[in-house]
């Protein structure tokens, strides 16, 4: 977002003197409906009609549902039409025929949040990002002085107040009576206590307030604090602190994230390994002089391949230890490399970064680790692009009755359950089978001879596949069923443990008539 | 020092009270039994730097138990939080038969195919970060297995001499030339087994060493 001309104009080269914290907050008044209007510039006679954006999308109701619909925020005409944010829609239809829907966009809102930063920054460089619709900067550091009434965003009106802490002004910026000023403490007696809501709390201290019939924060900074706290607890005290100009806490400095991003774009299409490796290691090259500049290491390195045929490849590689050195970064992203069967010729390579500090990885105390982590790294690489994704890793048992249910951990971190294991030296008693399986992956279907009984089939004998014969004995039927509750998902089975002449396995039934071998028992 | 501190106290106390240490004979023998599985689910068991072999000694010999009893036994320090690398042949591992504890002291590698399971195995076994690998071709066919070239065993065990690592191959028959040693691992289970305690079954297994031309000589049991 550039700032516009008039925004350059709004700091005047005044000097400033003496030593007193000051603060300025800036405020986007109905920020959803303000970023709604600006993400459709063609509907801009719209600002001169109610417009109202709701809590839910609307498109995902239909019906009489929709009429119950929350508003969330209203632009100016709609305040003066006598709405207010927390009307269902079909209320506010009544009273205002001509309201008009504004979908909520998120990105808008990302934008306008950046755009009001930005305006910020261009004023002071320590800025907090208060809520998703305010900032505040700190402007005792500033040498200029700071003309805050020329300030401009395209699409939306910037409300500010000036104040020697950094939640008097963040509240005055709010209010009508206190905005474009220079605000103390004095000054905030007049404003509704409604107002305290912008400090966070519980919205139940301030209904409590209402009830005792304080109508303004002059009557709440009357009170006793002391009282205050025993009645209200610790909020309203800080709030009591606030209004009285007590605490001037520190800023929560904004600082937009950092990206180590790299791309290159190939001019002819590149289909051996040893170009993309020399092309990596350049990046590499580059990625160590900006670490090393920021005192940071990649703990990950996500590398993303676009394809001439407009496929892509995408892999992302956890580093046991964070690695700042080209040697420990190329090392696997060249074994990777090498054993990847690309479906055709590389046009764009990416690669980013995910950071941390060079001694992040603390070594166990009290437990062995591994002897050669980056070691470790490379193998895993090189087994992933033997195997593919998703076949190595730590199994882990999921919460759920259906068979074969399991997960795959990464085995980047090595955290083994050995910490949390008793060190008793006896052996443990398991609540699973006493018998582990070796199953079959798929399950191999058979054909089988069965009776009924009781309404449930018993298997007589086996007739096809590879473990045919007669069932000489049975354990079961084990009926397993989940996700009962969903009929999309709704499974059930029965299972049996089944001897045969060959030996021992599980059978399993699932209606209306699939038999299958699960796995053997050696 | 200590511990043999202990143990002339506790000959003493057994010459003198012997009524108090009368054991049953059938505990002592259940508790001798404990001994010996968990010797023989100690990863030490098997020689550093050499390949050894594990076959069934019948149809339904129990011999998936030694995963369980190699992951569920305690008291052995591991690196990194893993006990052993399983290199499963026939992806066949499943994960519902095992404590959760145990899973997580595991890396599972699923192969399709016995020339995947070598080469996972070479790869682990080159790294050396966890020095034990258990390679499981139960679930391979015979047929798959003997295109395995004896070249290829003896290179493993090469690797596995100069990394110090411990290969275990699980296998129906005799399938690695170069094991230093091989066992033959059964309980003669039966269906009605499955009701009892893993720890009993366990304690069932009975372990004899065997030599690639068949001779059997009781080790454990």
């Amino acid at each position: 977002m550039r700032l516009s001309g008039e925004q350059v104009a709004g700091v005047e080269v005044v000097s400033m003197g003496g030593g007193q914290r000051v603060f300025g907050a800036l405020w986007i008044p109905d920020f959803p409906v303000m970023a709604g209007l600006r993400a459709h510039p063609g509907k801009d006679l719209d600002r001169c009609v109610p417009c109202a954006v709701l809590a839910v999308d609307e498109s995902r109701v239909a019906g009489k549902a929709r009429d119950k619909l929350p508003i969330l925020a209203l632009n100016r005409e709609g305040w003066l039409a006598g709405l207010a944010p927390g009307w269902s829609l079909g209320q506010a239809l009544v009273r205002c025929p001509g309201l008009r829907i504004v979908s909520r966009d998120k990105e808008s809102e990302k934008e306008l949040r950046e755009a009001l930063f930005q305006l910020a920054e261009s004023i002071s460089a320590d800025v907090e990002m208060t809520a998703e619709d305010a900032v505040v900067m700190d402007l005792a550091m500033v040498r200029e002085r700071v003309c805050l009434d020329r300030l401009h965003l395209d699409g939306a009106e910037v409300c500010w107040a000036k104040a020697p802490t950094p939640d008097l002004a963040h509240l005055a910026a709010r209010c009508d009576e206190t905005q474009g000023c220079m605000v103390s403490a004095d000054d905030m007696a007049g404003l509704p206590v409604s107002v305290l809501a912008a400090l966070g709390g519980n919205a139940r201290t301030l209904e409590l307030l209402d009830t005792w019939g304080l109508g303004c924060l002059g009557d709440f900074m009357q009170l006793p604090r002391q009282g205050v706290v025993e009645r209200l607890g610790p909020q309203a005290g800080y709030w009591h602190d606030v209004l009285h100009g007590k605490t001037c806490r520190l800023l929560k400095l904004h600082r937009v994230p950092e990206s180590l991003a790299q791309e290159m774009d190939f001019e002819d299409p590149v289909e051996g390994v040893e170009q993309l490796v020399f092309a990596l290691k350049r990046m590499l090259h580059v990625l160590e002089g900006r670490l090393a500049a920021r005192h940071l290491a990649a703990a990950c390195l996500e590398l993303r391949l676009m394809m001439e045929r407009g496929g892509e490849m995408f892999r992302c590689l956890n580093f046991a230890e964070p690695q700042a050195a080209v040697e420990g970064m190329l090392g696997p992203l060249q074994a990777l490399l090498e054993a990847l069967r690309l479906e055709s010729a590389v046009v764009r390579m990416e690669l980013d970064v995910e950071t941390t500090f060079a001694t992040a990885a603390q070594r166990e105390w009290f437990g062995k680790h591994l002897p050669e982590p980056e070691r470790w790294v490379e193998t895993l690489g090189k087994l992933e692009a033997m195997l593919g994704a998703g076949r190595v890793g730590v199994p882990l048992r999921e919460n759920s009755f259906r068979a074969d249910a399991f997960g795959l951990r990464q085995a980047w971190l090595s955290e083994g359950g050995a910490s949390s294991y008793g060190n008793s030296g006896e052996m443990v008693v398991l609540e699973n089978a006493a018998l582990p399986l070796r199953r079959f992956r798929p399950p191999r279907e058979v054909a089988v001879a069965h009776q009924s009984e009781a309404g449930l089939p018993q298997p007589l004998a086996i007739l096809s596949g590879e473990y045919k014969g007669r069932i000489l004995r049975r354990r079961g039927p084990f009926l397993a069923s989940g996700e009962w509750w969903d009929a999309a998902l709704a499974w059930q089975r029965l299972e049996w443990d089944v001897e045969l002449a060959s030996g021992v396995g599980r059978l399993a039934f699932v209606k209306p008539e699939t038999w299958s071998m699960e796995g053997w028992y050696e | 020092m200590a511990s043999e501190v202990v143990e002339k106290l506790r000959q003493q106390m057994r010459n003198r009270f012997p009524q108090a240490h009368v054991i049953p004979e059938e505990a002592a023998q259940v508790g001798e039994r404990r001994e010996e599985s968990k010797c023989l689910f100690d990863v030490e068991m098997f020689p550093v730097g050499k390949v050894s072999e594990v076959i069934p000694a019948g149809k339904f010999s129990g011999i998936s138990l030694l995963v369980a009893g190699l992951l569920e036994n305690d008291g052995i320090a591991e690196s990194g939080g893993f006990r052993m690398v399983l290199v499963d042949g026939a992806d066949g591992f499943d994960p519902e038969s095992y404590s959760d504890e145990a899973c997580g002291r595991l890396l599972w590698v699923r192969c399709r195919s016995a020339l995947e399971s070598i080469k996972a195995a070479d790869l682990f076994l080159r790294d050396g970060n966890v020095p034990f690998v258990l390679l499981d071709l139960l679930g391979l066919g015979r047929r798959e297995l003997k295109q395995i070239q004896s070249a290829a065993w003896w290179r493993l065990k090469q690797v596995a001499e100069r990394r110090n690592g411990r290969l275990v191959v699980l296998a129906r028959e005799t399938t690695a030339p170069c094991a230093s040693m091989r066992l033959r691992l059964g309980a003669d289970l039966r269906l009605e087994d499955f009701d009892a305690e893993r720890e009993e079954l366990l304690g069932r297994l009975r372990v004899s060493t065997a030599d690639s031309h068949g001779s059997i000589k009781s080790l454990v049991g």
